[in-house]
């Protein structure tokens, strides 16, 4: 739905302001604009939903979770992207102009 | 493993966080016997987030299977929260695109102004507070949209005139309380309900600003809530009671004006009470002092008893309601619905007209004998 054509790793992606959600510190509840299932986060998906305020690319989290968590780019780049991309998909991100 | 009283344990979660409370936690794990009736306890008082909190502060002590069993619980109790604001977002933008004022009661509002977590604070249904001139307009909006009620009115026109509201069921099953005002019976009928619509709490939700009641008329929402309301989700009332007078701004002199206006006085004393004992405040704000030294009118101690006590329903609330309706005429009217109801309120309600018109007789002649009482007593 807000997938960018070239590619997620540029791409700055903002939470959507309509997104409804609930935390606690080990799980992240986020229901979308349109959505009628809600997506539980948990583990680095709340460190993710977490490091999505303020907004940010793929590459700028992978960065920032890698160096939180210790561990190598590439492996969390990896990782994360197809999470964001759900996340994108479900309305719950938006890519930035 | 131990075993203490199960009743206690979920006092002790749901008045887990409050400053002033001396109910406490266990201080073992629970056997699972213990477990299971307090954690069904836990769950139906809608208060896992409290029970959730303590699991993390490390202050409820559980096994592994007890911890995952919270944690379910509560994601689920979160889930429905979310489809509920959905709800909640898109039942407003329906009612505003209508005209209709509206305040957001109870659970989002709530949660969303008086906790430092909305997820602490769980709820199972949307209620929405429409002045009486907008009422049959709101009700008509969301029909339209598929919500069907779950009672009919006794007589066309009752619910906006004299009634609490509607509930309101939606196609995805999800309940929509309207509210004319915000309990049904005598207390409902004695308050201004246009008065609720010229100050409000404003919070965010899904990017749009909604806006709940001020303070002091939640306060006294949220005392009818817990004072008169379903014993069995109680314990979150009662904390909501507790957060209001604890952790929040009151505005004292508002409340004893709001009381004695709409006179429910009685109704704050009591929530306070069930409050302070549930979780063994030992605090005393001001307004405590005030609700302890409150002395209740006549009508308050009569409209409380419809309320409470075991023969509280909703059909003796309604007959108590008629010593607050304004005017003969309006009494008439009243008195008329309710006793010569339409076919299909008396299908969903009592069966039959003889069934009710025995019923009728009963109630008018039990409030007849509690006004007796409570008048000698008043003398």
């Amino acid at each position: 739905v807000n997938r960018p054509p070239g590619g997620v790793s540029n791409q700055v992606w903002e939470r959507d302001e309509r997104t409804l959600s609930r935390s606690t510190p080990d799980v992240v509840v986020l229901l979308g604009p349109e959505g009628r299932d809600s997506i539980v986060l948990r583990g680095t998906g709340v460190a993710l939903w977490g490091a999505l305020d303020p907004p940010a690319s793929t590459e700028d989290l992978a960065a920032r979770l890698a160096k939180e968590f210790g561990t190598d780019l590439a492996a969390v780049r990896s990782d994360i992207e197809p999470v964001v991309a759900q996340l994108a998909a479900a309305g719950v991100l938006r890519a930035t102009s | 493993m131990i075993s203490p009283s199960p009743a206690d344990v979920v006092r002790g979660v749901a008045g887990y966080g409050l400053p002033h409370a001396t109910s406490t936690l266990p201080l073992g794990v629970l056997d699972d016997e213990t477990w299971n009736t307090a954690y069904t306890a836990v769950v139906r008082q809608r208060v896992t987030g409290h029970l959730v909190h303590a699991l993390q502060d490390g202050a409820f002590l559980a096994t592994d299977d007890q911890r995952a069993a919270a944690n379910e619980a509560h994601e689920k109790a979160l889930a429905l929260a979310l489809l509920l604001e959905r709800l909640l977002l898109t039942t407003l933008a329906l009612l505003h695109a209508g005209e209709i004022v509206t305040r957001v009661l109870r659970g989002p509002a709530i949660a969303h102004t008086l906790y430092p977590e909305p997820g602490l604070r769980s709820f199972g249904d949307v209620d929405l507070l429409v002045a009486p001139r907008d009422y049959d307009a709101a009700l008509a909006l969301l029909r339209a949209h598929g919500a069907r009620r779950r009672f009919p009115e006794p007589r066309r026109g009752f619910d906006r005139r004299f009634g609490k509201g509607a509930c309101l069921v939606t196609p995805d099953h999800l309940e929509v309380d309207l509210h004319r005002t915000f309990v049904a019976g005598p207390f409902g009928l004695a308050i201004e309900a246009d008065e609720l619509f010229g100050r409000s709490t404003k919070f965010s939700l899904g990017g749009q600003t909604l806006h709940g009641l001020d303070s002091e008329a939640r306060f006294l929402e949220g005392c009818f809530h817990a004072a008169i309301g379903d014993e069995g989700r109680r314990l979150a009332s009662l904390r909501d009671v507790a957060q209001m007078v604890l952790c929040s701004d009151l505005d004292v002199a508002r409340v004893r004006e709001l009381c004695q206006a709409w006179q429910c006085g009685i109704v704050v004393r009591r929530a306070i009470g069930l409050t302070w004992d549930a979780f063994g405040l030992d605090a005393t704000p001001e307004v405590v002092r005030w609700a302890r030294e409150l002395q209740p009118t006549t009508f308050e101690r009569q409209a409380l008893h419809a309320y409470s006590g075991a023969n509280r329903s909703y059909a003796r609330q309604t007959v108590a309601g008629l010593h607050a309706v304004r005017g003969l005429g309006a009494k008439a009217m009243y008195a008329g619905a309710l006793l010569v109801p339409t076919r299909a309120y008396l299908r969903a309600r009592d069966g039959g007209y003889l069934r009710r018109s025995r019923r009728a007789v009963r109630l008018f002649r039990d409030d007849r004998a509690a006004l007796q009482r409570n008048g000698s007593r008043a003398r």
